[in-house]
């Protein structure tokens, strides 16, 4: 599969801070990549570098197969980028906008396709000033789809927005995958990750700590599988022991417990349970381990305080 | 790309020019479609220079210069049309780009492939609309209200004052654009670089007298030298062609050229 970024050991330094600590990153044709990470993790200034606003202090870096240092227009042409926070000239209306940024790009997407597609239909002759802020977002979709680019950068796409406002983009970034673009998608938001993208890169400290799909990254962070079943009431009166080997914790009457091998846990579990005359365990929950699970464990305190 | 264009990658082809005339002049369009779709702005645009002139040129109505004779108020009018062109084409420039660039509109613009000159070019068609409109009505009101129009001989001077005052007071607010720190200082920075200067070099005033070498001293800055140039095709009078108050106006364009080009950033 044909890569669309490639980023080799990208360092950015600001003064004696270093922002970056070489970043590795693939991002391939046609996929909705995400880089994950806390506030602070570098996750603009990664982005910023791919998009050529910052150049890179040390590494290399080829975005469909330009250096984007220069902004070569050749792949600002190619490219949709949504900025974190960016305003609008606020006396136009929308499709006036979105008519003007058409006329930048050589094969531009028609009109109502844009509108349709970050679904603005009725805004249309609305003032961008009168728009609320998912609808403005919404906008920035729009008018980073009018050249109807290969790439799009979407930094933070719905962060601050209410619930509603943020399933409505996440609904247009869902038009904008079936339209086989190829996004790579910034956020500190574990659900988004999970929804949204075919492959996360956790980046944290500066440093790309794990790539993969969200279980193909659970399983590399060593991430345990949980198992819970409705405590017994001899093991919560104490009157047997949990099986050897394996830690349980009761709460609100259930036996939680982790483990890294759940087949072999699961055997040793059922064997304790016959053992001890139980029919079968009741409510038995098998967790398979998830995007947060392996987020928490390699990004760790950062991770956490920055949800 | 063709051969041609490989071998001088600065040269722009026929069609490019062409496109980014189009682009620059839709630009120029929508700049000034927004621009009239905030009225109270463009109705204070207007009505600071024109109502000055009003209010000021009441109170000295009748009153005509000690020695030369002349009426006040045909030194008034060229005082405020080059108010209104600091107005239109400094302060509302200066801070308007800003502003844009506050906001993060450059770098959204910046991140698309339109040429940055077709944009900016856009940019300053508008400005010149909106200031050629604000002079007109100046002279229109300033000719109705108070019968003072040019002599004779001092069209040209009038046009070539607005013409060069224009282009130097726009180069100025691109650079000056590029030192404001923040939306919110716009309005306060635009103010205080030119209202010292416009008190100074009699833009409200018809009998402000200064001593000598300030008043030389100030010849040297572009306010003072467009309403020297504004005044000199106004007053009637022995003919001069205000050579030097255009030389001062040319070269801060130049100087406002080379600053815009060197200090010019499209974000934060």
């Amino acid at each position: 599969m044909s890569l669309v970024i490639e980023a080799r050991a990208l360092e950015k330094r600001y003064g004696t801070r270093q922002v970056l600590r070489g970043v590795d990153l693939d991002v391939r044709s046609g996929e909705v990549c995400c880089l994950l990470g806390p506030n602070g993790a570098g996750k603009t200034t990664t982005v910023e570098i791919f998009e050529g606003f910052l150049t890179a202090t040390a590494g290399t870096v080829r975005v469909l197969g330009f250096d984007p240092a220069g902004r070569p227009p050749a792949l600002l042409e190619r490219i949709g980028i949504v900025l974190q926070e960016c305003g609008f000239p606020r006396h136009l209306r929308v499709a006036e906008l979105l008519s003007a940024w058409r006329g930048y790009y050589p094969s531009p997407r028609p009109l109502a396709e844009l509108l349709d597609v970050a679904e603005l239909r009725d805004e249309r002759e609305t003032l961008v000033r009168r728009l609320s802020g998912g609808q403005r977002r919404r906008l920035d979709f729009a008018l980073a789809l009018a050249g109807d680019p290969d790439l799009m950068f979407l930094d933070e796409p719905t962060t601050g927005f209410d619930v509603e406002a943020r399933r409505r983009c996440w609904d247009v970034i869902g038009n904008l995958r079936s339209l086989g673009k190829t996004i790579l998608l910034t956020t500190h938001q574990l659900d988004e990750a999970e929804r949204l993208c075919d492959r996360v890169a956790i980046l944290s400290g500066g440093r790309i700590l794990l790539t993969g799909t969200p279980p193909a990254l659970a399983r590399q962070a060593g991430a345990p599988t949980r198992i819970s079943f409705s405590a017994p009431e001899q093991l919560r009166r104490g009157e047997i022991s949990p099986p050897t080997g394996m830690e349980l914790s009761i709460s609100d009457g259930r036996a939680c417990g982790a483990a890294s091998d759940a087949t072999s846990a699961l055997r040793t579990l059922l064997a304790w349970a016959a053992g001890h005359g139980m029919a079968g365990l009741e409510e038995l929950t098998v967790t398979p381990p998830g995007l947060e699970d392996a987020y928490l464990r390699v990004a760790g305190p950062a991770a956490a305080q920055g949800r | 790309m063709t051969p041609r264009a490989a071998a001088h990658p600065g040269a722009l082809l026929p069609g490019q020019r062409a496109r980014r005339l189009r682009l620059a002049a839709h630009q120029a369009r929508l700049e000034q479609r927004a621009f009239w779709r905030n009225p109270e702005y463009a109705a204070l645009t207007f009505a600071l220079p024109l109502v000055l002139l009003l209010v000021l040129g009441a109170t000295i109505a009748g009153h005509r210069q000690p020695v030369t004779n002349v009426p006040e108020t045909t030194l008034l009018v060229p005082g405020m049309l080059a108010f209104g062109l600091i107005v239109a084409a400094y302060a509302n420039l200066a801070s308007r780009i800003a502003v844009l660039r506050s906001d993060g509109v450059l770098k959204r613009v910046a991140a698309t492939p339109l040429p940055p000159a077709a944009y900016l070019a856009g940019q300053l068609a508008s400005t010149f609309v909106t200031t050629a409109l604000i002079a007109a009505a100046t002279v229109a009101l300033g000719g109705v209200a108070f019968g003072a129009v040019p002599r004779a001989g001092g069209v040209l001077s009038v046009l070539l004052g607005l013409g060069t005052g224009t282009v130097c007071l726009t180069a100025l607010a691109l650079a000056v654009s590029a030192v404001i720190p923040s939306a919110e200082a716009a309005g306060a920075v635009t103010l205080a670089s030119y209202l010292p200067f416009a008190i100074l070099s009699g833009v409200f005033s018809t009998t402000l007298v200064l001593p000598g070498w300030l008043s030389r001293g100030l010849a040297c800055f572009p306010v003072k030298a467009l309403v020297d140039v504004l005044r000199a095709g106004y007053a009637p009078g022995p003919q001069h062609f205000p050579a030097a108050g255009l030389a001062v106006l040319a070269a801060w364009a130049l100087i406002g050229i080379v600053l815009a080009r060197r200090f010019f950033r499209w974000h934060l």
